[in-house]
């Protein structure tokens, strides 16, 4: 086994990826070893000798939560499928409902998708850090004007203050970022901009839509010559972005697709500067009794119903409902954070439990 | 961690600053000085390096008064936090450097994103200090900075106390009562001359902040109270309605000091610098001596419940200390605030509707021993009789032009 995952670590260091990602093999929490596990290139993390230098969580604490993908077998909803499975499969319900997700968000959620999506947006406190982030670059601007040339690369501004929106293919959260930092402003009127917003994706129809959608609302300029909305493919396991490159990481109901969490949260903690926020909006579990009820009662009855007449499509919207009741609780979620590395974990519930952000920081 | 002793740092700053300038006990002017040097907009870096052997009182009390404040509210649809994990409390270090950009950017999340970055956080750190809930401004700031006047009130009625236990001297509840509300009132100055106290003010009189600040201003209320009853004799019991007496009091001299702010403004008077000597508002002292000197002789009136009953058989509604006493606060201090912005001609013509007024003035007021007509200092109603006026003359200019303050 320890050969088997050496010879795997060596063709995974190969890849253009893992380069980057050595680095931060050193950082990885020492609960990694707990992992039992079957066939994939998560060995080869379990099998490297424990580095422990700034990890918050003492070693001696037990590892209560389990790990969430143990065995050769994980949920898919409430059936069963192998893990290799499970990407693909939620890669093809995501093609099916790409084009008409927005108008399914509305429907599922009765308009409320967009009430949570604001209310994470003000906990994210883009609006008013972007404004000072821009004017305190200017007043630099001004100071050193000698530096024109140096900031950043070709004389552009150096950006200052950069976020990352994991599984937000069409782009909600992603919009209201730059709508808050006004970065289409700047877009049309200058060449480089202080503030990025990256879209990552796993399903390229996903970004293509969002793409579009974004060439119609800010133009071409904030795509191609500010380049401050980027959408970029890539699996939130192994992000494909530099260690220490971002200050905030939102992922808004794309963390119960993922078919690791534990892993995700790690490559979170991996791409998140010191200092970094994660934030994690999701379909939680509601606490409330009689509402629980009510709310089983609209997604299993209603929802598939809805799929099946808008979008002519009742398995996916049944796998959608599912999953959301597979999926941790919000006090689970706070400890696999913390055993990710992150500190300050706290959640806030909304509209009951129904949905919940988690939040947490990367230690400075 | 940088960050902790960064907060070290800060508390000792305010701390070296205290016990240097107010080694000297007779000067009272020095108490609003030091405070101005104590709210400075930029606190340097390598800061003094003089080692308390105490813990800063802030960080102290700081943190368990600020901790991450639940939001619990029946609607289903409204958000509800958990108890966070916090290893480091950072919210009073980053809202104590906010605070000093208030005057410029409000009580915004604007503010509060400076005071992060002044603080030498990243820019994500905004969320340590921010709660998502707040409508119309932060609240947070306003919490914080209330909850960190009580504090600094707290801290200096007891090193008044001490100092007085040794020059036992005698001093009357209702100069111990102003001392302190006048101690209090001048950590405000600075946003009265920015002219930012009264949108702070509206803040937390929302909905959702009331609560907080009714709990605030009761503890303050308990601290005054502790310090101007300590050398009475009987110790009378301090309840909720002594309690209301002394925010009464409070609530209407911060009217009467936020409103001469704003006179200043229109005065013409340069409102673009921060003033933090309390000299510009000596009417507001004067009017603040005149409540403390009731609210005294109804503290001693008061023989533990007989006043409640009294104005409840006299007003004939169902009697709530808090809201009577608000009600009160402002029915006075907007009489008298109006009284002592007029030009006497202005007087001279509302003197005839005084007497109405003060048929709907809170029944407080009439338990409350007015000093007749030799003592006119020009702060009560009764100051303004019509008789007591001098004679109105066209002619005479009150306003002479060309005497303009320019900035």
């Amino acid at each position: 086994m320890v050969t088997a995952s050496l010879a795997s670590a060596i063709i995974r260091s190969a890849s253009a990826q893992c380069t980057q990602r050595s680095s931060s093999i050193s950082r990885l929490s020492p609960a990694l070893n707990a992992n039992p596990l079957g066939n994939r290139c998560r060995h080869y993390f379990s099998s490297l000798p424990n580095d422990a230098p700034s990890s918050r969580s003492s070693p001696s604490q037990p590892n209560t939560i389990e790990s969430y993908v143990s065995g050769p077998t994980t949920h898919f909803g409430f059936t069963s499928v192998s893990i290799n499975e499970k990407e693909r499969k939620v890669r093809q319900v995501f093609e099916n409902v790409a084009d008409n997700y927005d108008v399914m968000n509305d429907f599922m959620s009765g308009g409320l998708h967009r009430y949570w999506k604001d209310e994470l947006l003000k906990m994210t406190g883009v609006g008013p850090m972007a404004k000072v982030v821009r004017r305190r670059a200017s007043l630099n601007y001004a100071a050193n004007s000698d530096l024109k040339s140096g900031d950043g690369m070709n004389g552009k501004a150096a950006v200052l203050f950069s976020i990352l929106d994991v599984a937000g293919g069409t782009g909600d959260i992603a919009f209201r970022f730059v709508d808050a930092a006004k970065c289409e402003e700047r877009s049309k009127s200058s060449g480089s901009d202080e503030i990025s917003v990256t879209v990552c994706d796993i399903n390229p129809e996903m970004l293509r839509v969002g793409e579009s959608r974004a060439r119609k609302r800010f133009g071409s300029a904030i795509l191609d010559e500010t380049c401050a909305l980027k959408f970029v493919e890539g699996n939130a396991q192994y992000l494909p972005f530099d260690d220490n490159s971002f200050d905030l990481y939102t992922i808004a109901f794309g963390l119960r697709n993922v078919t690791d969490v534990d892993m995700a949260l790690r490559d979170a903690y991996r791409v998140l500067k010191p200092g970094g926020r994660f934030l994690c909006l999701e379909f939680s579990h509601v606490t409330n009794l009689p509402l629980a009820k009510l709310y089983d009662l609209y997604s299993f009855n209603v929802i598939p119903q809805l799929g099946q007449m808008v979008a002519n499509d009742r398995d996916s919207y049944q796998y959608l409902v599912e999953s959301i009741r597979k999926f941790c609780t919000q006090e689970e979620l706070v400890s696999r954070m913390e055993t990710a590395g992150f500190e300050g974990v706290q959640f806030t519930n909304m509209t009951g439990g129904i949905v919940a952000v988690h939040e947490g920081w990367k230690p400075l | 961690m940088a960050s902790s002793l960064s907060r070290r740092r800060l508390g000792s700053y305010s701390r070296c600053l205290s016990t240097n300038i107010l080694s000297s006990p007779k000067h009272q002017h020095l108490t609003t000085t030091s405070r101005c040097l104590r709210i400075q907009p930029r606190l340097p870096n390598a800061s003094c390096h003089i080692a308390t052997t105490s813990l800063p009182h802030f960080t102290n009390k700081g943190i368990e008064h600020t901790s991450p404040i639940h939001v619990t509210t029946n609607l289903p649809s409204s958000p509800t936090r958990n108890q966070s994990t916090l290893t480091k409390d950072h919210r009073p270090l980053i809202l104590s450097h906010s605070l000093s950009h208030v005057h410029s950017e409000g009580w915004t999340d604007d503010a509060i994103a400076c005071g992060t970055l002044d603080a030498g956080f990243p820019p994500s750190y905004i969320g340590r200090a921010q709660s998502s809930t707040s409508l119309f401004g932060s609240a947070d700031l306003v919490a914080f900075f209330m909850e960190r006047s009580n504090d600094e009130l707290r801290e200096e009625l007891d090193r008044r106390k001490k100092i007085e236990s040794t020059t036992d001297e005698d001093i009357d509840i209702a100069t111990r009562l102003h001392r302190a509300l006048q101690f209090r009132l001048s950590a405000v100055l600075p946003f009265v001359s920015s002219r930012r106290w009264h949108e702070g003010m509206a803040i937390g009189a929302l909905p959702q902040n009331v609560h907080r600040t009714a709990r605030q201003l009761e503890d303050m209320s308990q601290i005054v109270l502790d310090y101007a009853l300590c050398k009475t004799e009987n110790s009378p019991a301090v309840g909720s309605a002594q309690r209301a007496i002394v925010v009464a009091a409070y609530a209407a001299a911060e009217l009467h000091l936020v409103s001469e702010g704003m006179s200043d403004a229109a005065r013409g008077v340069s409102g673009s610098s921060i003033s933090y000597t309390g000299e510009r508002y000596n009417s507001t002292w004067a009017f603040l001596r005149e409540r403390c000197d009731e609210a005294s002789r109804l503290l001693a009136n008061d023989n533990g419940g007989v006043l409640p009953s009294m104005i409840q058989s006299a007003s004939g509604i169902s009697f709530n200390p808090t809201h009577l006493a608000a009600a009160s606060a402002v029915a006075s201090s907007l009489v008298g605030a109006a009284f002592s912005l007029a030009a006497p001609a202005a007087a001279a013509v509302a003197g005839q509707a005084l007497p109405r007024v003060m048929d709907t003035l809170s029944p407080l007021q009439q338990y409350a021993f007015k000093s007749g007509g030799e003592n006119r200092s020009g702060t009560s109603p009764d100051d303004y009789r019509v008789e007591y006026l001098p004679p109105f003359d066209a002619a005479e200019v009150i306003f002479p032009e060309g005497d303009r303050k320019t900035t």
